[in-house]
């Protein structure tokens, strides 16, 4: 996801954390927007504003933009406060700057996950050619993945990318943590992390204190917050057909393909719905959203997360629907694509807001 | 926003005209409208600017007894009415300030069913949170809200509206020319409320009391506050209520916009250091009582200093004890190199610090305490300092320099308790009501409470467009 072009106007990269100190001095000798969420108290127990003070509050920020529809010194005021459009251009360079190793140049952007998936895709391909020659091509190829790929086979090929994008996740997360907070073993709090969990879960500071998102328009409203929690409710049924699968093939012995009526297709089903609706929901409120609010990397990252996201849930709900029928194999590869690219992406991308915003709110519940 | 730049096909007829955009003619309008009459709402300022003064504002000072979640305890009528009369010269009309108190106790109730969002008292707001309510986001976002009810409810709002004449038939107001978008057109009312707020953004009004000193006046709120109807009302034979020369006036940045500013410029250095003139000479008590109480008198103390100038200096020991500046501070080892800074006389300045720092008791840093009166004075020496008198000798020092804030004028058009508004030759206007900034001298002459600007507004508001309705509806 490019996030290289953090300009927001005439800004340039280097001056983004000096405008995002600017804008913050002056709403901390303001501070009439503390009701809305925990950014505005943080601020007030800071009396000078370090750039990893600037990263903390932008992660925490839920960009509900109640702050921005409040403040008397947005432009045309010379003040020219944008809080919420500082805050994500700021985000964008936390997904860049705290994953180690970078990401390499010729995967950066479309082209790179185009480029990604097609070499994913030509892999699994290949590797099915290798090893199931009997029954990749066969006419009776249908409804199990091992027509495709065996066992073993299958499951490295997704795991790997799930290591590795863990990895990338875990010394991201360290790395953060070091600039926003400090020492690593203040992460040993179990009832904060319970807390914090709770809090992002719940979406709590998607609230604006009460008064709802000015968000897409000018008028509040809860939208955002349900289609939020309808994509991360999908995503976990998902994974919990994941799980269901494994357990019934590795505890029960069953094999696929599972019954319809059976936990794992039934749940990736209720599962790929919620995201396809929380998707659909999130990407309409995007496009209807008010310009200038948000960095237009910020709304690149944005796009390409939902897109991604509606391009696993539709894959893999197709993956299912046509279980049955000679293009099976075919829409598999594709989902498996999608899968394996989603996975090394990840923590590259937008997707890295879970992580760095649940820290954030970890810090927050701590230095509370 | 569904607003209109410019009000083609508007109707020129109209139950009820607001004239202003701020808490007070939108509470008009509402009220009208609940009346069941026809609201046109002209604002002076365009969309961005909506809302003059009460963009500033964050909280309503109400009679409540007994606390709730948003005020932490009771706050009832006797206490009230005596903070009131504790300020300034204290009430002026008794039975319209009795009222306004007594009407303030529905006032959070009403707000609420009209789109108002509460905040729950936090550090910020704590030292306030017994006696005034605050508006989660502050005011900018109450407005908002009432903006969309009034919106939704019929109101017609029109930006970029200014009224430039008042025509009166007798003691009716029979027409109103409204420039907006470039366009004269004449708008004929069966009633006006005119919730235009004072003069305090037209210096040209203000220097006729102030002489050239009003120049280097800094205004917090709106440009458009700039007095028009106003002064068309006192034209046409209105009388008026408040002090003349009366504003309340806070100090702030020197480097901050010359208007609209808002909250963000003012300074809270004041009882933690010194404050000095261009003579670098100390001239009022910095300790003199606990900072929310003395906060209003910076202005008007500045204002009398030569080049209504003045620079406030602390040292190490207390940054970090109040709200940082939002343009910073000057910052320096030594005081001489501070003065150079300010573009000060660097031996006075040095001298008037020793002289400070003389006077100031051996044990003046252990007794310190801010958040009392501590009783830390200064021993001689003119002026003293009688609270919080630490020395400054910690370096490096730090200096603001500091401009007078004027946030609103007294002086309005008297009013009845029907919010009519009263002809200085003894009778009225039959159908010109007044509510706000514009009439709060009935109620103030001088002096200031947090919040009850807000409080004025809402209850004459209400009168006034409940009365204009009942006027057009007889």
């Amino acid at each position: 996801m490019s996030v290289d072009d953090l300009s927001i106007g005439h800004l340039i990269t280097g001056e983004l954390f000096a405008e995002a100190k600017r804008q913050l001095t002056i709403c901390n000798a303001c501070r009439y927007c503390e009701g809305y969420c925990p950014v505005w108290p943080s601020l007030t127990t800071l009396t000078d504003i370090s750039d990893g003070d600037v990263t903390h509050l932008s992660n925490l920020c839920h960009d509900c933009q109640d702050c921005f529809t409040a403040c008397m010194y947005t432009a045309p005021h010379e003040f020219a406060l944008n809080p919420p459009e500082i805050f994500s251009a700021v985000r964008v360079a936390t997904y860049r700057d705290y994953s180690w190793p970078p990401r390499p140049r010729w995967a950066r952007g479309i082209p790179g996950i185009a480029l990604l998936t097609a070499a994913v895709i030509i892999v699994v391909l290949a590797l099915a050619v290798l090893l199931r020659s009997d029954t990749v091509t066969g006419p009776h190829a249908a409804a199990s993945p091992y027509h495709l790929l065996p066992y073993w086979a299958l499951f490295s090929v997704v795991s790997a990318p799930v290591a590795w994008g863990a990895v990338v996740a875990v010394i991201a997360a360290c790395r953060y943590w070091r600039d926003v907070h400090g020492p690593l073993g203040a992460l040993a709090r179990p009832l904060t992390w319970l807390a914090a969990l709770r809090d992002g879960a719940r979406l709590r500071y998607m609230r604006g204190g009460g008064a709802d998102c000015t968000y897409p328009g000018d008028e509040p409203s809860g939208s955002r917050r349900s289609y939020h929690l309808w994509l991360v409710g999908g995503l976990a049924l998902c994974f919990a057909a994941t799980v269901a699968a494994g357990a019934e093939q590795d505890f029960a012995g069953w094999q696929p393909p599972y019954p319809f009526w059976s936990a794992p297709p039934l749940l990736g089903t209720l599962g790929g719905l919620a995201m396809i609706a929380g998707c659909a929901g999130l990407l309409a409120g995007k496009r209807a959203s008010v310009p200038g609010r948000s960095a237009p990397a910020m709304r690149r990252a944005d796009y390409l997360l939902l897109s991604s996201l509606l391009a696993l849930a539709v894959t893999g709900l197709l993956t299912l629907v046509l279980r049955s029928t000679p293009v099976f194999l075919a829409i598999l590869v594709i989902h498996l694509g999608t899968v394996i690219t989603c996975f090394a992406v990840a923590p590259y991308s937008k997707f890295m807001h879970v992580i760095y915003r649940l820290l954030s709110i970890y810090k927050y519940r701590l230095d509370a | 926003m569904p607003a209109d730049q410019v009000p083609d096909g508007l109707p020129a007829s109209w139950d009820v005209v607001i004239i202003g955009g701020g808490n007070a003619a939108l509470v008009s309008a509402l009220s009208a409208r609940d009346a069941g009459a026809s609201v046109l709402m002209l604002e002076r300022a365009p969309v961005a600017f909506r809302g003059g003064n009460s963009r500033h504002t964050r909280n309503v000072r109400c009679v409540h007894d007994e606390g709730d979640d948003y005020n932490t305890g009771a706050y009832g009528y006797e206490e009230m009415w005596a903070d009131l009369g504790g300020v300034g010269t204290g009430t002026n009309d008794e039975s319209l300030a009795k009222f306004t108190l007594d009407d303030s106790r529905s006032v959070p109730a009403w707000m609420t069913a009209h789109g108002a969002a509460w905040q729950k008292p936090l550090t910020g707001t704590l030292h306030l949170g017994r006696t005034n309510r605050f508006f989660l986001g502050g005011g900018k976002a109450l407005l908002n809200s009432y903006y969309r009810t009034a919106e939704r409810s019929g109101v017609r709002v029109v930006y970029d509206a200014f009224v430039e004449r008042l025509d009166f038939d007798d003691d009716r107001c029979s027409a109103l020319t409204v420039v907006s978008g470039g366009e004269k057109r004449v708008i004929r009312p069966k009633a006006v409320v005119c919730a235009s707020g004072g003069f305090e953004a037209n210096i040209e009004w203000l220097a006729r009391y102030w002489g050239e000193a009003a120049r280097n006046y800094h205004i917090r709120g709106p440009v458009y506050n700039d007095g028009a109807v106003l002064a068309q009302l006192l034209q046409a034979g209105a009388g008026t209520a408040g002090e003349e020369r009366g504003f309340h006036a806070i100090a702030v940045d020197a480097r901050s916009p010359k208007f609209d500013g808002g909250i963000a410029t003012r300074l809270d250095n004041i009882p933690f250091g010194i404050v000095v003139n261009q003579h670098s000479q100390r001239f009022y008590d910095e300790g003199e009582d606990i900072w929310p109480k003395r906060y209003a008198i910076w202005g008007t103390n500045i204002a009398k200093q030569p080049g209504q100038i003045a620079y406030g200096l602390w040292d190490s020991k207390v940054t970090g004890l109040f709200l940082p500046p939002m343009y910073g501070a000057y910052r320096a080892a030594t005081i001489t190199d501070l003065a150079g800074q300010l573009g000060l006389d660097p031996a006075v300045l040095a001298d008037t610090v020793a002289k400070y720092n003389a006077g100031v008791p051996p044990d003046a840093v252990r007794k310190f305490d801010p958040t009392r009166l501590d009783g830390v004075a200064t021993a001689g020496g003119t002026p003293p300092k009688s609270n919080w008198a630490q020395p400054l000798d910690r370096p490096p020092y730090f200096a603001v320099p500091m401009r007078p804030g004027i946030t609103f004028t007294y002086m309005g058009v008297r009013i009845d308790d029907c919010a009519r508004v009263q002809r200085a030759d003894g009778g009225r206007f039959e159908n010109v009501f007044a509510a706000g900034e514009i009439m709060s001298g009935n109620i103030l002459s001088t002096g200031y409470l947090a919040g009850f600007g807000m409080t004025i507004g809402t209850v004459w508001g209400r009168v006034a467009g409940r009365e204009a309705g009942r006027y057009v509806g007889r």
